[in-house]
C-alpha cells in the first residue's frame, strides 16, 4: 500500500433527503465533498445556522470552563493513552435527547457564575465599608445627629498624629475660633478626630480643617456607626452563604452534568461540520446534487448503500488530470512512519509514499544512533506494554509501534557494538563480584575503533542515498523516461561504488583489488556523469552541462555522506554518557553505597539520558531522511484528505464507521 | 603526576565543558524566556515548547562528554595519571577546541532558532515538529565538532 486511490463520486438524490443523505456521509467518513457552483442550481445558505451553532458552542466552551474552576475534572495520569470512549448509535441517539436540557444548562452555568463573580464585587464592596467604618464604632451619632442645642461635632480623619492639646490650638489658631478636639484614634500617622465647634464658628472651622486635608468621616446618616457595623456583618454573612450555595450548585451540576456538556460540543461541532457540508452541495428544485472524493477501494460499497437506502442516483468516475486528496495506508512496518511524511509534507501527484521506501533505513539509522542494548530493551519493553494494555486511539498506537520498532534496532545494534546502558554488565562485575569479562560486544567496541565504525556509518549513508536515487528511477522508468532513469542512476552509482575504496583507503588500509577497480569504476562513471547529464542542446552546452552537473554530484555527494557521521558521533555520546553515569556511581569504596547509587540515582540519570538522546537520535534519523533522502526523489505538495466525518473529541462511534479497518 | 602537560589537558576538557555548557545555558535559558511567556498564554504547549527548550541542552551534554572522556583517557578520573609530554598535553587542549568553541555558538544560534520556533507553536501548534527539525539542523555543526573532538582525543 502507499497512497490509496482516490475516485470522484457523484451522488444525486432527491432534495427531501438532502439531510439524510449528508447524514449518512458524515457517519461513513469517507468521502471529502467537494463545493458544486452552477448556474443552473441553487445552494443552501448555512451561514446562518452556522453561526448559532458557533454561539451555542461558545457558551458550553465557557460553561464548561466555569465548571473546570469550581469543581476541576480528575484526569487520570496518562489520560492519552486511554483514547476516545466509544459510544452506539442508539446510545447516541439517547444523548441527542438530552441536549436541549443541556443547552439550558450550560445557561444557567454561566448566570451562577455572573452571580457569583457580582457577590463577591459585592463582598469586597462590603469589606470596604466595614474597613472604613472601624475606627468609628466607639461614635455613638449619626450623620444628621451631629448638631446638639449650641455646638456641632466635625468628626474625621487627619492625616498627621499629634495630641488632643496639639491639634486643639493648631487649629483654633488657623481657624481664629474655638475649636476642641478629641483624637479617638491614631494609627500610622493619621488621627481620627471629632472636632467641637459653635454652630456659628462651623464653617471657619470646616475651612481649617479641610486646609489640613481633613476628609470627613463615612458615617451612616442615623444610628451608631457600630449598628451599621453590625448590619453589614449580617449583610457579608448573607452574601458568602449565598456564594458558597451557587459554588456548591455549580460542583453539583459539574458531578451530574460535565459529561453531557462534553457531548453537546461534540454534538455542536457534528451538526456545524454537516452545515457546513450543506453549503457545498447543490440544488435544484427536485434534486440535490454532491461530488467529492472517495478511496476506490470503499466506493463501490458506499454507491450500493446510497442507491439502496435513498435511492440516489451515484456515478464514479476515474479523474486521472486532477490531483485528489492524499490519505496514507500502509501495513503495520511502515504505518508508523507517515507521521513522519505527514511533518515533512504529503506526497504530491507524482511522489510515491516514502514512508515505506524509508520504513528500513529509518529503524536502522535510529538504532545506530541510539545504539544501546538497555536503552532498546526499556524502549521495547515499555512500548509493549503500552500497546497491550492500554486502547490506544490509532495515530498513538503508532507512535509506539514507531518507538517499539526502534527500541528492537537499538537493542540489535547496541548488543553488536556492546553497550548495556554503557558498560554497565563490566562496571557490576568488576565492583560486585571482582571479576573483569571485557567485552560484550557481538561485533566490535565503536571507542576501540571508531574510523572503522565511522566508514561504516558512510557506507550506510551510500546505501541510504543510492536507496533515494534508485527511487527516482524507478519513478521515472515507470512515467516512460526509460532513457532517463537510466541516465539519472546508473552514472553516480558508478562514481560513488568507484570512489568508495579510494576515500576508505585514506583512512585504513583497503584490499588492493579494490583500489584497482575502484579508479576505473570512478572514471566510467565521470565520464558517463558528464556526458549523459544534460540531454538536449548543443555539443557545448553538453558538455558544460555535464561539468556542472560533476560538480555539484561531486559537492553535493560528498555533503551528504559526510552528514552521517552523526550516526557515529551520536553513538558514541550516548554509551559513552552512560558510561561516565556508572563511573561517578560506582566513585565511593563502599559496595553497599555505591549499589545505592547506581541502582537508585543511577537508574534515574540513565533514563534522563535516555530521553535526551531518544530525541536527539528522533531528530537526527528524520533530518537524515528530510534532507538526504528526500531531496533525491520527493517533492510532496500533497493535500490531506479530510473527509466529512464526526470529528468528535470524547467519544468515537463504536463499529459506525464500518469502512475504517 | 601534574605537570604543565597535564594542566594544559585539564585546561581542555575545562574549556570544553564550560564553554559548551556555557553556550547551552544561555540558549537554554533565552528559549525558557520565550516558552514561559508562551506557556502563561497556553499552558497546553508546555510539553512542545519543552522540547525546544531542551535542544540546545545538548551542546553542554557533549561538553561534558569530551571533558570526561578526555580526563579518563589521561588518568585524571581513574585514578592513575599518565605521563605526558608537553606537546601531548597542548594537543589534548588543542583537541578539545572544537567541542568548546564550536558547541558555545551552535548552541546559541540553535537557540535563536527555538526561539523563533517557540514562536513557530504559539501560533501553529501542530507544526510543532518543523521547528524542532529547524533547530535540529543546527546541532549538526555541534555533533560534527563532538566528532572530531572524541576522535583527535582517543588518536593522540
Amino acid at each position: 500500500m502507499a497512497k490509496v486511490p482516490m475516485i470522484k463520486i457523484e451522488i444525486v438524490g432527491l432534495l427531501a433527503d438532502a439531510k439524510q443523505i449528508v447524514e449518512r456521509l458524515q457517519r461513513r467518513g469517507v468521502v471529502e465533498l467537494e463545493n458544486i457552483t452552477s448556474p443552473d442550481l441553487v445552494k443552501v445558505e448555512t451561514a446562518g445556522s452556522v453561526a448559532i451553532f458557533e454561539k451555542n458552542l461558545a457558551t458550553a466552551g465557557a460553561a464548561l470552563a466555569v465548571l473546570d474552576h469550581y469543581a476541576p475534572p480528575k484526569k487520570p495520569l496518562l489520560a492519552s493513552l486511554y483514547g476516545r470512549k466509544t459510544m452506539t448509535t442508539a446510545h447516541f441517539a439517547e444523548e441527542k435527547e438530552k441536549t436541549a436540557g443541556t443547552q439550558e444548562i450550560c445557561r444557567r452555568v454561566l448566570e451562577l457564575d455572573r452571580a457569583i463573580r457580582d457577590g463577591e464585587q459585592e463582598q469586597s464592596r462590603l469589606a470596604l465599608r466595614r474597613d472604613q467604618l472601624a475606627v468609628w464604632k466607639t461614635f455613638p451619632y449619626g450623620a444628621s445627629e451631629l448638631a446638639t442645642g449650641k455646638t456641632v461635632l466635625i468628626p474625621g480623619l487627619l492625616p498627621r498624629a499629634a495630641s488632643d492639646a496639639v491639634l486643639s490650638d493648631l487649629l483654633s489658631e488657623s481657624a481664629g475660633v474655638p475649636v476642641q478636639v478629641d483624637v479617638i484614634e491614631a494609627v500610622k500617622g493619621q488621627s481620627a478626630i471629632v472636632a467641637t465647634v459653635m454652630k456659628e464658628d462651623r464653617e471657619a472651622a470646616e475651612r481649617a480643617l479641610r486646609n489640613m486635608e481633613f476628609t470627613p468621616a463615612p458615617l451612616p446618616k442615623t444610628g451608631s456607626a457600630a449598628e451599621e457595623l453590625a448590619r453589614l456583618e449580617q449583610a457579608r454573612a448573607a452574601v458568602r452563604d449565598d456564594l458558597k450555595d451557587k459554588k456548591k450548585t455549580l460542583k453539583a451540576i459539574a458531578g451530574e452534568s460535565r459529561a453531557d456538556v462534553v457531548f453537546y460540543q461534540d454534538f455542536l461541532r457534528m451538526r456545524m461540520d454537516k452545515y457546513r457540508a450543506l453549503d457545498r452541495v447543490a440544488m435544484s428544485e427536485t434534486a440535490v446534487f454532491l461530488r467529492g472524493w472517495v478511496p476506490a477501494k470503499w466506493a463501490k460499497e458506499l454507491a450500493a448503500e446510497f442507491e439502496e437506502k435513498h435511492g440516489a442516483f451515484v456515478t464514479l468516475t476515474e479523474a486521472p488530470e486532477e490531483e485528489p486528496p492524499v490519505l496514507l495506508q500502509n501495513d503495520a512496518f511502515a504505518a508508523p512512519l507517515e507521521s513522519i511524511t505527514e511533518m515533512y509534507a504529503l506526497p504530491g501527484k507524482k511522489d510515491p509514499d516514502p514512508s515505506p521506501i524509508m520504513a528500513l533505513a529509518y529503524y536502522i539509522l535510529f538504532g545506530m544512533m541510539l545504539s544501546d542494548a538497555g536503552y532498546g530493551l526499556m524502549m521495547v519493553l515499555l512500548t509493549v506494554f503500552v500497546l497491550a494494555r492500554f486502547p490506544l486511539e490509532q495515530k498513538m498506537k503508532n507512535t509506539m509501534r514507531l518507538f517499539r520498532n526502534c527500541g528492537i534496532s537499538t537493542l540489535i545494534w547496541g548488543a553488536l557494538f556492546g553497550s548495556w546502558w554503557g558498560d554497565l554488565p563490566q562496571v557490576v562485575a568488576k565492583n560486585f563480584f571482582g571479576k573483569e569479562i571485557g567485552s560484550t560486544a557481538l561485533w566490535f567496541e565503536p571507542i576501540k575503533d571508531p574510523i572503522k565504525l565511522l566508514l561504516f556509518c558512510f557506507g550506510v549513508g551510500i546505501l541510504h542515498l543510492f536507496l533515494g536515487v534508485g527511487v527516482k528511477g524507478v519513478m521515472l522508468w515507470k512515467e516512460g523516461k526509460k532513457l532517463d532513469a537510466l541516465c539519472e542512476t546508473i552514472p553516480i552509482y558508478l562514481t560513488i561504488l568507484g570512489v568508495a575504496p579510494l576515500g576508505a583507503g585514506i583512512f585504513t588500509p583497503v584490499p588492493p583489488v579494490l583500489s584497482t577497480i575502484g579508479m576505473p569504476v570512478m572514471l566510467t562513471g565521470v565520464v558517463l556523469l558528464v556526458l549523459t547529464a544534460k540531454r538536449s542542446g548543443g555539443f557545448f552546452s553538453r558538455i558544460f552541462g555535464g561539468l556542472y552537473a560533476l560538480y555539484n554530484a561531486a559537492t553535493g555527494w560528498l555533503g551528504d555522506i559526510l552528514s552521517y557521521s552523526r550516526l557515529l558521533a551520536l553513538g558514541l555520546a550516548t554509551g559513552s554518557i552512560a558510561g561516565v553515569v556508572n563511573m561517578i556511581c560506582v566513585m565511593p569504596s563502599n559496595t553497599v553505597l555505591k549499589a545505592i547509587l547506581l541502582f537508585g540515582a543511577g537508574t534515574v540519570v540513565h533514563i534522563a539520558n535516555l530521553a535526551i538522546n531518544l530525541l536527539g537520535a528522533y531528530v537526527h534519523s528524520d533530518r537524515l531522511q528530510f534532507v538526504e533522502l528526500f531531496s533525491k526523489f520527493y517533492e510532496g505538495g500533497g493535500r490531506a484528505f479530510s473527509p466529512l466525518k464526526a470529528d468528535t473529541k470524547s467519544f468515537r462511534f463504536e463499529k459506525e464507521n464500518i469502512y475504517h479497518d | 603526576m601534574i605537570n604543565l602537560a597535564m594542566s594544559l589537558a585539564i585546561l581542555g576538557a575545562a574549556l570544553a565543558a564550560l564553554l559548551a555548557g556555557m553556550g547551552s545555558a544561555k540558549a537554554v535559558g533565552t528559549v525558557g524566556e520565550a516558552a514561559n511567556g508562551l506557556v502563561s498564554q497556553d499552558p497546553g504547549k508546555f510539553s512542545k515548547v519543552l522540547i525546544l527548550q531542551l535542544l540546545p541542552g545538548t551542546q553542554g551534554l557533549y561538553g561534558l562528554l569530551v571533558a570526561v572522556l578526555l580526563l579518563s583517557k589521561i588518568g585524571v578520573i581513574g585514578g592513575n595519571p599518565a605521563t605526558l609530554t608537553t606537546p601531548q598535553g597542548f594537543s589534548y587542549l588543542l583537541a578539545c577546541l572544537p567541542m568548546a568553541i564550536g558547541g558555545f555558538f551552535s548552541a546559541i544560534h540553535q537557540g535563536k532558532v527555538a526561539v523563533a520556533g517557540v514562536g513557530l507553536v504559539a501560533k501553529k501548534p501542530e507544526e510543532s515538529g518543523k521547528a524542532v527539525i529547524m533547530a535540529a539542523m543546527v546541532e549538526t555543526y555541534a555533533i560534527l565538532a563532538l566528532l572530531i573532538s572524541i576522535l583527535l582525543i582517543y588518536n593522540i
